[in-house]
């Protein structure tokens, strides 16, 4: 098995690439001891099976921070057999100038020259056979959203990859003295085989003189580090103080000036681009700004009209299921059919229903990021964003958090400043993610007129922007203030997202979703069943019970409907009954299972052959008011325990998450309580 | 010499000088930026929003915090084409 890393600059189309080479074949893990995720795929080619590790994406190999530290680490302590570099083709001096620093690490190297198409459209044309030459690396041309140059890509890995040895590109040059320097310090370190270092005597070099400080870090256990360290130090004190900065900008020099050899510049015409044009509108923020609002509006909108028909379909489907099972095990096993459908079908079906929008709320999500509309976004909202305590990349994460908190409180990592950091993961469960979805479109199903649904869905969603704001700024003092805003965003070309890479990122969005109702949605379905059903009420009991009554009498004396008197005094002054308060102990657990739970609880309490839609069982027993606080109250004080504990670990703070469930439930309480009250005055 | 956000948009600069400490320095040469660097100024947001650029045929947006640490120089001649 051979083992492969792929490495490249972020937008320069890795993770495509990436996908296209795997296929479905991937592992998401995490490095050791770090919360930087590690993607791990495969691939067949020439009857060679190779392993390939997706990198995160970068522009050097200097880290400057821990979780770009990792890079370093699986490049050099892992010892791929061949790296493969991802170059973006329409902006090759940057992916340059890290090809030159991995050509240090003499490991076999194959360079993947991508996105050609958006280089020819923009008027350049490279030379791959020139670049292969002038560096001595195999050059591959690929465009990988289209699929094009796959199979010759794996082909050259693996040939690169067996014949090993270092590539035979010519020594990067710097000009004197750095030049000599760096040779001088090079033969020290390989003249001290005690400081047992992974690292090629040439990048040890390189980065030593860069000043480097987590290599320095990195191989001070070793015995010829000492002395080693004085000379670093007595050379740069030569050079200058810049010697840093001299190296990595003539390295810059370098690439740009073989970027400039092998392309061929066509003169550029006279009109400028479609995206250009579209950017002069779009990047206008009196323009861009309500066209972002436009577009996610439209993406709520989409999942009601598209979502609904096909959840509808769903939903009659379950139904007939659980009609047939009644008719094939009733009268033979009544408890068997009432786990069935009672329990499993109710519970893990009603969160089924959800599915088509879920997918389509992805979609659109994906589609947002690959089409460059995000980054956008980011850039004309930054200067607003910055005056609110966050960051324009905030952004990102926020729009992200409409799927999912975990991901999204990951993605925060994107954000260079700490304090910025911690507010956007502070607020973002105001932004309410696919869990909350389906709870939102049921109750705005049941109590709004259908015109105004995709509307009043839209305002939730607003009301928490609003109230994450509004958060963000009366916090923006608590955190420590250390270091300014650091905003710096490349904003890539528009791209048409390929059909591929939208399908294999929804359906593996949809896949965790699947995941999640059969397992943890399935095992809370039968535990709220059970605990829903029994202990059964005495058989004389229930006798002198009239017939109608029955099945709210057996559900009253349950385990479930003891609990809910229990807590009912805590819901009581916010308007919510002890029905609501079985689900709301359920949605603490996982949010989905508030419908699931809603569902048993109306299965078990139903009379016989009785069957309506969850929406119009709501709609009969509780009034819009009702309506309203179940929205406030998922909106602002549902917690959830997955992405509390992604926040404890990503702040780094488990107070801080702590605090964060424990104010976001005060508030939205209290949020619950005055709209319920004025409601009531109200009359409603 | 003048501050990166105080340069009309449509200008071609030239890059003198980086007032921020090697952090910063540092990722500025991953996106080309750095002394003697010639860019292009498309835009500039006001509300304390970003200054985007566009080198080597690249659009890059620089926030507004380190867009004040980047002096630069309007070239004489404008340049027509970039990268």
């Amino acid at each position: 098995m051979l083992k492969a890393a792929l490495i490249g600059n972020p937008n320069a189309g890795k993770t495509t690439l990436f996908n296209a080479l795997t296929g479905a074949r991937q592992r998401v893990a995490n490095y050791p001891g770090t919360t930087v995720e590690r993607k791990e795929g495969g691939f067949q080619a020439l009857g060679e099976d190779v392993a390939l590790i997706d990198l995160p994406g970068l522009y050097d190999l200097t880290p400057l921070s821990p979780d770009e530290e990792v890079v370093r680490v699986a490049l050099v302590k892992e010892r791929p057999d061949v790296i493969v570099q991802v170059l973006d083709a329409s902006n090759l001096a940057r992916g340059l100038y890290l090809t030159l620093e991995l050509l240090t690490l003499e490991t076999p190297l194959v360079l993947c020259l991508n996105m050609l198409d958006v280089a020819e459209a923009k008027g350049a044309h490279v030379d791959s056979g020139a670049l292969s030459k002038l560096l001595g690396v195999p050059v591959v041309e690929t465009i990988a959203s289209k699929g094009v140059g796959m199979e010759a890509l794996k082909r050259t890995t693996i040939k690169t990859a067996k014949e090993g040895g270092a590539p035979k590109a010519p020594r990067t040059t710097y000009g004197e003295p750095l030049d000599f320097a760096l040779k001088t310090l090079q033969s020290t370190i390989e003249a001290a085989p005690s400081l047992e270092s992974n690292f090629p005597a040439s990048y040890l070099a390189l980065k030593l003189l860069e000043g480097d400080e987590l290599l320095l870090k990195a191989i001070q256990a070793g015995a010829g580090y000492a002395p080693l360290k004085a000379e670093v130090q007595a050379i740069r004190e030569r050079i200058g103080q810049s010697t840093d900065m001299m190296l990595k900008q003539r390295r810059y020099e370098k690439a740009s000036q073989i970027a400039k050899g092998v392309t061929l510049l066509r003169p550029k015409p006279a009109q400028e681009t479609a995206g250009d044009k579209l950017d002069r509108l779009l990047l206008n923020p009196r323009v861009g700004i309500p066209a972002f609002l436009v577009m996610l509006f439209g993406v709520f909108a989409l999942t009601f009209l598209l979502g609904n028909p096909l959840a509808e379909g769903i939903e009659r489907t379950i139904g007939a299921l659980g009609a047939w099972m009644i008719g094939a095990l009733g009268t033979a096993s009544p408890l068997l059919a009432s786990f069935l459908t009672d329990g499993v079908l109710a519970g893990v079906g009603a969160v089924l229903t959800f599915l088509p929008q879920i997918a389509i709320l992805f979609l659109a999500l994906v589609a947002m990021e690959d089409s460059g509309a995000m980054a956008r976004a980011a850039y004309l909202l930054e200067g607003w964003m910055s005056r609110l305590g966050l960051h324009g990349k905030s952004v990102i994460p926020m729009v992200l958090g409409f799927g999912c908190a975990v991901p999204a409180i990951m993605a925060t990592r994107i954000i260079e400043s700490r304090k910025e950091r911690l507010i956007t993961m502070f607020v973002m469960p105001l932004f309410s993610c696919s869990a909350r979805f389906p709870i939102y479109v049921l109750i705005v199903a049941a109590f709004f007129p259908k015109p105004l649904q995709p509307l009043a869905l839209f305002g939730v969603y607003m009301l928490g922007v609003l109230l994450a704001f509004l958060i963000a700024v009366l916090f923006k003092g608590a955190f420590d203030k250390e270091e300014e805003g650091f905003f710096l965003l490349e904003i890539p070309p528009y791209r048409m997202p390929s059909k591929k890479t939208l399908l294999f990122f929804t359906w593996q969005r949809v896949g965790q979703f699947l995941k999640r109702a059969g397992t943890v949605i399935f095992a809370f379905s039968v535990l709220m069943w059970a605990m829903s059903r029994f202990p059964s009420p005495p058989a004389n009991e229930l006798a002198a019970v009239p017939e109608g009554l029955r099945p709210a009498y057996r559900l009253g004396y349950s385990f479930t409907g003891r609990l809910a008197k229990g807590i009912e005094p805590i819901l009581e002054p916010i308007g919510f009954d002890g029905r609501i308060g079985m689900a709301l102990i359920g949605a603490t657990l996982a949010r989905e299972i508030f419908i699931s739970q809603l569902g048993i609880a109306y299965a078990l309490d139903a009379p016989e052959g009785a069957s309506s839609s969850l929406a119009d069982r709501l709609q009969k027993d509780y009034g819009p008011l009702t309506g309203v606080c179940l929205l406030l109250y998922f909106l602002i004080a549902s917690p959830c325990i997955a992405a509390s504990s992604v926040m404890a670990k990503e702040s780094g703070s488990p107070t801080l998450a702590f605090l964060q469930v424990g104010f976001l439930f005060a508030l939205g309480y209290a949020a619950v309580f005055v709209v319920y009250r004025i409601g009531l005055m109200l009359g409603a | 010499m003048h501050k990166l956000t105080d340069v009309q948009p449509g200008t071609s600069v030239i890059l003198k000088e980086v007032l921020g400490g090697k952090r910063l320095q540092k990722r500025l040469i991953g996106h080309g930026l750095f002394e003697g660097r010639a860019f292009l100024v498309l835009e500039r947001l006001g509300q304390g929003g970003p200054v985007l650029v566009e080198i080597e045929g690249s659009k890059l947006a620089v926030g507004r915090g380190i867009a004040e640490k980047i002096l630069v120089q309007p070239e004489e001649s404008p340049v027509g084409l970039i990268g």
